[in-house]
């Protein structure tokens, strides 16, 4: 096992103070704090941090830590001294720290960890409610229409019998609402980590991701479909069979559209509690990709007969 | 598996997320979350506040922060993370305008 040198974590020396100590860890989490870091690796960073903080800003375990210390300068790779055991563990919840953390201090934590000050428990000391767990759950625009069942699987924290920390993978099969929208949550109760002692297991929540469709983009409960149109479409007005999500529908593009016009179609965007979201069809003129010499001759007498000039507003 | 109830009182999110009712409150004072009801014992939270609320005690204890810094932080991530999904929105949208269909 590789010996962390929580000193050069932290960028301190090792003679440095508590005040040293907490304003190193304070710099290094406002960095590598997941929620805000943009950095890479940010996470990691953060554990090894918040590792090597929970560590030194502790008097017991920083002395612990030294006098370890000074035993793996004796050369190869670490293992605590035979019949090692900490005096300055129990306090903390382990379940991000390292294995040579726990090799130290064990992996037991407590209702009264760092993670959960100020809480006023009446619990059993020993009993802690496992933490929520919040994972993003992919979900096809297609999936909403109904109520839908989806198998989904996450990494659970598993303890074993000796206190260590693995992750198990765990399938679960969820239900989808019907009308389900992005960055909706899903609450699976006691579906989180397992409780240490008699403490209940937490929540899984789930956070909604829809998943991009290729030709429907949704925004809120409407969607939003891009339609193409020939030029003469355009000009003249048509009759045209535009796909919705669940079924077809035949939509009037009036006489002089223009690119970028939307058509508002009631009823046929997502799912709401009371109906439905509507569909809004964007128009995009676009060209044939071919064109012969009869059809070019028939655009050289539109140019001739138009005099339009869609530049006007360039113009000084 | 059918959903659990859709919302949590302040008493239970106390419990589940381990935080005290005076943060809870404070919490809702700074705006950083608005339930459902008048007073504290009506309060309703969604699951959605319920994992602001989360993110926020997680940062307060990480990086040891005023409640009121909090708000701040969690009103910008919230805001950044509306902004970055409108973009991704609006970016995929062009796409299909300016991609040959």
């Amino acid at each position: 096992m590789e010996f962390k040198d929580y000193y050069k974590t932290l960028d301190v020396a090792t003679d440095a103070d508590k005040a040293a100590i907490k304003k190193a860890y304070r710099r290094l989490a406002r960095k590598y704090h997941p929620d805000v870091s943009t950095e890479k690796d940010a996470e990691q960073n953060f554990k090894e941090v918040s590792e090597a903080y929970e560590v030194l800003s502790n008097d017991e375990r920083r002395a612990e830590y030294d006098q370890l210390r000074q035993y793996r300068s004796q050369g190869g790779e670490f293992k605590p001294p035979p019949g090692w055991q900490s005096q300055g563990g129990g306090q903390f919840e382990s379940e991000d720290f390292s294995d040579f953390f726990s090799s130290i201090f064990g992996s037991s934590f407590s209702g009264h960890s760092r993670n959960h000050r100020g809480f006023d428990s009446s619990e059993d000391f020993y009993s802690t409610r496992g933490r929520d767990i919040e994972v993003d759950l992919p979900v096809f625009l297609e999936e909403t229409l109904n109520d839908e069942q989806k198998t989904i699987q996450y990494n659970l924290p598993h303890y074993d019998e000796s206190g260590r920390v693995n992750q198990v993978r765990k399938t679960l099969k969820v239900k989808i609402p019907k009308g389900t929208i992005g960055g909706e949550r899903i609450r699976l109760k006691g579906q989180g980590a397992p409780g240490f002692g008699k403490g209940q297991a937490g929540d899984l929540y789930l956070r909604v991701k829809l998943v991009p469709h290729p030709l429907f983009d949704a925004v809120g409960h409407d969607l939003h479909l891009t339609l193409p149109v020939a030029p003469w479409e355009a000009a003249l007005g048509a009759k045209v069979t535009v796909p919705t999500l669940d079924s077809k529908i035949s939509l009037n593009i009036a006489s002089g559209s223009q690119t970028g016009q939307r058509l508002r179609v009631k009823g046929h965007g997502l799912p709401t509690k009371t109906g439905r979201g509507d569909l809004f069809v964007i128009l995009k003129v676009v060209m044939p990709e071919k064109s012969d010499e009869e059809a070019r001759g028939h655009w050289e007498a539109l140019r001739d007969h138009a005099n339009f000039n869609p530049r006007q507003n360039l113009e000084s | 598996m059918s959903r659990q109830q859709e919302v949590l009182t302040l008493t239970e999110i106390c419990i589940e997320l381990q935080l005290s009712q005076d943060a809870c409150v404070e919490l809702v004072d700074l705006g950083v979350v608005s339930p459902s009801g008048n007073a504290p014992q009506d309060w309703t939270f969604d699951y959605t506040s319920v994992c602001i609320i989360r993110r926020a005690a997680r940062l307060r204890r990480e990086l040891d922060l005023e409640w009121s810094a909090v708000a701040v932080v969690v009103n910008l991530l919230e805001e950044r993370e509306r902004m970055q999904a409108e973009i991704e929105t609006l970016r995929q949208r062009l796409d299909r305008f300016l991609g040959q269909d």
